[in-house]
């Protein structure tokens, strides 16, 4: 991977965030003129006092002022105050990052790994009942809306088996230390964590599947096998790693997404991470906040992105060279 | 140029091209029918579009009004009167299902009509004319391509107010990037046909190459494109719903769950309030999705192993 | 075992151990934000849906943060439970007005400390009610903006003097802040200052805020009005209604506030459960904009107080009570407008019953026809149709289905409504620019009814647009007017309550608002683990979140034991050993099928 590759792809994130910056200014400045409004969220005060908190926010400005200045601020990593708290809205996402990022991780890992084997195993064993019914699953599972089979999770393991908590990260009485705080930690992340993880191996497992069967149909497959290697070991050797590389460019590059799409699962779950704080913030109109989390998860699709172009560079020497 | 060209040669010429398309169609549904996912994903779709448009006769738009069921019991278990049970203002789950559907399945076609006349456009363009056109729309795909929908829906909803409309924009606006690439790289492929250049060096126009050309050899997977997005649209339409960036008025799958989990069905056990609209929402999108890949598989025969 | 099954074996096993980092670092990230609590058995969790906005007085809005303030802090003087009258609190005395009516003394406790070991003076008292007024706070502005003068003649004594006479002293609602601690804020600053280490001199003291989580009190054990029976009380935050109750019922907290009716039945069965439906003073209405004033493009129809009237009678109230809250509240009458129930005016003189034909009939009578035929009525003489505009907030789980009910009777009536679902800072400005013809919204009345009062005063209609006026009907009527002018400066109880009565009675008969319903905040809690809540006011309100102290003065733990499932701990350990189980049972049947593949 020569340096130039790395350098143009870097280069075009740090344009793309630029652009997602200006973007986001915009959003909620051009559309929504008087944010001063939600500072007071439906309280009516004095005109004075609108005019204070006017100048508090920086909002009695000119718009081309408050462009730089929110640039300047942006830039330093300073995104503002949320109206919600009087906290920074780094210190809110900070607070928030680490559930979802857990959440998020772990099921991620899960559901590659499974939606890996599952595809590798259809692949190679193409029409057996498996194949069938793990691309029936997999169907099955895309075309469900990830929060709805959280709200049947729910229902089963919380309400009707009492297995499981109904919702939030560990119990409030619990005690802070030791193995039985883990163990309700690992209770109450189980129902989140596996619906996000049925949610998305099934379209790991269909991608895995594909593109297996696409190396599978190449040509030094074919020699490999001419020349007498056992299946399991042309399997292993050399049709897996090179089906991997579509697989895991499309795990990383949904990985930006995941980290969005979790905002409904962790309403049902009343998971405490960035879902929750944006649903908080939508329901206090918490104008700098939300766009400090659209910032984030922007940002995260572009990390993500990167990511994946780099990793797919790495591991396809074709566009190593390139 | 010809003065006045002949008409009967006009038509005659247009009934070959009608009757090759005609042709053509039916080749495409000949293969199609042998598909069985295909044909399972059109007999589901057929059966949830006849409930949608035969909704006035299923049952009166008056179960809707709230004022009208006000006597109805709350939360009633499903039963020959109430065949999917009653929600918790009393109305027929049943009710609201199939006139759910309709405003589902109607977000679902509106925002990838959007979608996909968005990106068909833009991949059209940008493939055909190349340079910096090409360069410009290109930045802009991969820009929107970066904005995740959810987030994306959440400030467009709190800064404007809720609405259909709002939400068929949101999703239309989010989901046409990945077209557009996709149809770039098509047309690229087509102008580069033989029979491309050769139109060319006969000094065809511009909209005749595109409306002569690109656009018959393109349209294909444009459709199936269309397929494919239409469940995408419907997943992301209950997901903002049940979010409540929806109408709560307009009564969809989505809004029909968001009301399910809003007033407690899941811990009353009111599996009934919320098992109709989810499967609806899982079946719809199942179904077109199967018609799209297997629309994939006869449209483009590469992908027939997979 | 072949190769290939043992590195299946070793993936399991990274699988395994992935997951248990994984579990360990999710308990990192939290362990590291958890406070020590010594002895949990004695600290009342209680699970509330709305989290605490700011603890800083001056920038927090919701109930949450007053709750979080009213333990922290105490006020001048308190509210009884019963009656809700003026007692004392930092103040030994409850004053009355001196003869000229405008002068009010208070002399304070000695034995006051702030939770950081210093003394509490009168030096405080008045560094707090003038930055209070000067800075105009706005939870607060509105009761000491009239304070021409605060003063401290000696260390314990403070005095107040007003610009008029104020009917609404000696109480105070204002929480006494640490001079110490607020001089170090600087007016700039004021805005953006967490207040996250409160410092007061409250029955509670804060020892831990998570936003999102929880926020956690211990007792002052040295509470100058006697120490808390309880060693703290956590808020834990729970934001849907399923994993609330859950919560309940599994033992994980003790109790609830602001439960959802639907759950709230299956917890009135619960032999473990104690549950309350209280009255907090607020109430949800329909607005009208009734059109006076200069903005505003409202449909002249409400202008007619006989359309407002056939609207009253169009909706049934009883309805929304039983389907929109399930029965758990009372019908609204006129607007109430104090939290004590000496200020109702209940029953209302000729209420207005529901009743679809009469209302239809009072239309007709006065003019308005469907000229056209298409199910709408047009104005007396054809032209502009009765098509109304209707606002409704999307935070509120009520006014959804309220909309809903209310569109179909209006559509019974010959009214069309087009409803639209804002934000509540959208609806501000509509109903400000009186773009609208309907609009839902809910009061919560103080424990003075002048605020409420003046809302719907002529001077609070709105003149511009966005010009910060409350007068959301815009309603004006001269006899109104006159009447609160009257008992804005009555200093007789008896007199003034006649006043404020006649006054909602005006009000109701000429139909700006039709007050749909007091809905009852639903409160549980489990009496196998605490007792001894007290309803403020008494009987009657709300067993916690009353901002008043007094909810919690008795509250003690039962004898019960909270014996934290065991038992479950037990099923999850074998659940977790039968999902490796199952795992390795997979790893092995690959194995072999792979085996298989080799012999063909």
């Amino acid at each position: 991977m020569s340096l130039r590759f790395v350098g143009r792809k870097v280069v075009g994130s740090i344009l793309s965030l630029i652009a997602v910056i200006i973007f986001n200014f915009f959003l909620f400045r051009i559309v929504k003129s008087d944010p001063v409004g939600s500072l007071l969220r439906g309280r009516n005060v004095p005109p004075d006092v609108k005019a204070r908190l006017r100048h508090q926010f920086g909002l009695d400005k000119s718009k081309i002022d408050q462009f730089w200045l929110y640039m300047r601020q942006t830039a330093r990593g300073n995104l503002g105050v949320s109206i919600q708290s009087g906290r920074p809205v780094t210190e809110d996402i900070g607070n928030s990052l680490w559930p979802t990022i857990w959440l998020v991780g772990l099921s991620t890992v899960l559901s590659t790994i499974i939606g890996l084997l599952m595809g590798i195993k259809s692949a190679w064993q193409r029409n057996s009942w498996f194949d069938r019914l793990s691309t029936g699953v997999s169907m099955f599972t895309y075309a469900t809306p990830d929060f709805f089979l959280g709200i049947l999770l729910l229902a089963f393991f919380a309400f009707t088996l009492k297995l499981l908590p109904t919702g939030g990260i560990e119990s409030p009485t619990g005690s802070t230390g030791g193995i039985s705080h883990l163990i309700d930690q690992a209770k109450h992340l189980a129902l989140p964590c596996l619906t996000l993880t049925i949610g998305y191996m099934g379209e790991y497992a269909i991608v895995m599947r594909s593109s297996l069967l696409e190396v599978m149909g190449e040509d030094f497959l074919k020699v490999a096998r001419a020349r007498g290697l056992r299946d399991a070991l042309v399997r292993r050797r050399h049709a897996v790693p090179n089906a991997m590389l579509p697989t895991v460019t499309l795990v990383t590059l949904n990985l930006g997404f995941v980290l969005s799409g979790a905002i409904a699962v962790e309403t049902v779950f009343s998971w405490p991470g960035l879902g929750q704080l944006t649903e908080t913030a939508v329901h206090n109109q918490d104008f700098p906040l939300l766009q400090g989390l659209f910032l984030i998860f922007t940002a995260a699709v572009i990390l993500a992105n990167l990511v994946s172009d780099l990793l797919y560079g790495y591991l396809d020497p074709r566009v190593r060279v390139g | 140029m010809t003065v006045a060209p002949p008409t009967a040669r006009k038509t005659s010429g247009r009934a070959i091209v009608r009757a090759r398309r005609r042709k053509a169609v039916a080749k495409v549904w000949a293969t199609y029918r042998r598909s069985p996912q295909g044909m399972v994903g059109l007999v589901v779709l057929v059966v949830i579009v006849v409930l949608a448009l035969a909704a006035p006769l299923l049952s009166s738009s008056k179960g809707l009004d709230v004022t009208y069921t006000s006597k109805n019991p709350q939360f009633a278990h499903p039963s020959l009167k109430f065949l999917f049970g009653t929600d918790d203002l009393g109305r027929s789950v049943w009710t609201l299902f199939i006139w759910g559907a309709r405003i589902s399945l109607f977000v679902g076609l509106a925002a990838t009509i959007i979608a996909v006349g968005l990106g068909a456009g833009v991949g059209v363009i940008a493939g055909y004319a190349g340079g910096r056109t090409e360069a410009v729309l290109m930045r802009i795909t991969e820009f929107f391509l970066v904005i995740p929908f959810i987030p994306f829906a959440v400030v467009l909803a709190s800064v404007l107010h809720r609405s259909l409309t709002n939400i068929i924009l949101v999703i239309g606006i989010t989901s046409w990037p990945g077209t557009a690439r996709l149809i770039r790289a098509q047309v690229l492929s087509v102008k580069e046909r033989l029979y491309v250049d050769r139109s060319r060096a006969l000094g065809a126009g511009h909209w005749h190459l595109v409306s002569r050309h690109i656009l018959p050899n393109v349209m294909p997977l444009i459709f199936a494109n269309l397929t494919l997005t239409v469940p995408i649209a419907i997943l992301s339409e209950s997901t903002l719903s049940f979010l409540g960036l929806g109408d709560p008025l307009r009564i969809s799958w989505g809004v029909i769950l968001q009301n399910a989990f809003q007033s407690d069905a899941v811990s009353l056990h009111a599996w009934w309030y919320y098992l109709a609209p989810g499967l609806g929402i899982i079946f719809v999108a199942l179904a077109f999705t199967m018609c799209g890949r297997a629309l994939e598989e006869v449209l483009d025969p590469r992908l027939k192993d997979i | 075992m072949s190769g290939k099954g043992r590195r299946l074996g070793v993936a399991a096993i990274t699988l395994g151990i992935v997951l248990s980092l994984a579990a360990a670092g999710a308990v990192q990230a939290t362990a590291a934000t958890t406070t020590t609590t010594k002895g949990k058995s004695s600290i009342l969790t209680i699970g509330v849906k709305q989290d605490i906005d700011s603890l800083n007085p001056y920038t927090g809005v919701t109930v949450a943060s007053y709750e979080a303030w009213t333990l922290g802090y105490d006020t001048l003087l308190n509210l009884s439970a019963d009656g809700l009258k003026p007692i004392p609190e930092l103040a030994t005395n409850v004053p009355t007005a001196a003869a000229d009516g405008l002068t009010w003394t208070y002399h304070l406790r000695k034995d006051v400390k702030w939770s950081d070991g210093t003394p509490f003076t009168a030096d405080d008292v008045v560094y707090t009610l003038k930055r209070m007024r000067d800075e105009e706070w706005s939870n607060f502005v509105t009761f000491v903006s009239g304070f021409k003068s605060i003063t401290a003649p000696d260390k314990y004594t403070v005095v107040i003097k007003t610009d008029k006479p104020d009917p609404r002293l000696p109480y105070i609602p204002a929480y006494i802040l640490q001079k110490k601690q607020w001089s170090a804020i600087s007016t700039k600053d004021v805005g953006s200052f967490s207040n996250n280490k409160l410092i007061g001199t409250g029955p509670f003291r804060l020892t831990g805020f998570k936003k999102g989580q929880f926020v956690k009190f211990v007792a002052n054990k040295d509470y100058f009005g006697g120490a808390p029976k309880i060693d703290g009380i956590t808020f834990q935050l729970y934001t849907n209604d399923e994993a609330l109750v859950g919560a309940l019922k599994n033992g994980d907290i003790d109790a609830a506030n602001d439960l959802p009716a639907n759950l709230f039945k299956t917890l009135k069965a619960n032999p473990a459960m104690t549950t309350a439906q209280a009255d907090d003073g607020s109430f949800n209405m329909l607005t009208m904009n009734t059109g006076s004033g200069s903005v505003g493009n409202g449909n002249p129809a409400l202008k007619d107080k006989r359309v407002r009237v056939a609207i009253a009678h169009a909706i049934d109230k009883q309805t929304l009570v039983d389907r929109v809250l399930k029965g758990y509240g009372k019908v609204g009458q006129s607007m109430n407008v104090a939290l004590a129930p000496k200020w109702d005016l209940v029953p209302v003189k000729n209420p207005y019953k529901f009743d679809i034909p009469l209302a239809n009939k009072i239309l007709d009578q006065a003019g308005y026809k469907d000229t056209n035929g298409d199910g709408v009525r047009e104005m007396p003489g054809g032209g502009q149709p009765l098509k109304f505009r209707y606002d409704i907030r999307s935070g509120s789980s009520l006014e959804a289905p309220d909309a809903q009910f209310i569109k179909g009777w209006m559509k019974q009536i010959g009214i069309e409504v087009d409803v639209t679902v804002v934000s509540e800072d959208q609806l501000t400005p509509i109903e400000n620019a009186g773009t609208f013809e309907f609009a839902t919204w809910a009061w919560t009345p103080f424990n003075d009814p002048d605020a409420q009062l003046s809302y719907l005063t002529c001077a609070q209609v709105p003149k511009a647009a966005d010009d910060g006026s409350y007068n959301d009907a815009f309603y004006c009527n001269p006899a109104y007017d006159k009447l609160y002018n009257a008992q804005r400066s009555e200093l007789n109880e008896t007199k003034r309550i006649a006043e404020v009565k006649e006054m909602q009675q005006i009000f109701y008969d000429d139909a700006p608002y039709v007050v749909m319903f007091r809905a009852s905040t639903l409160q549980a809690y489990n009496h196998d683990r605490f007792t001894g809540f007290t309803p403020v006011p008494n009987p009657g309100g709300p067993i916690m979140y009353a901002a008043d102290y007094f909810n919690y003065a008795n509250v003690k733990p039962a004898g019960g034991s909270s014996g934290s499932g065991a038992s479950t701990a037990v099923l999850i350990v074998v659940g977790i050993v039968v999902a490796l189980g199952i795992i390795i049972a997979l790893v092995m049947m690959m194995t072999r099928r792979r085996s298989a593949d080799l012999r063909d």
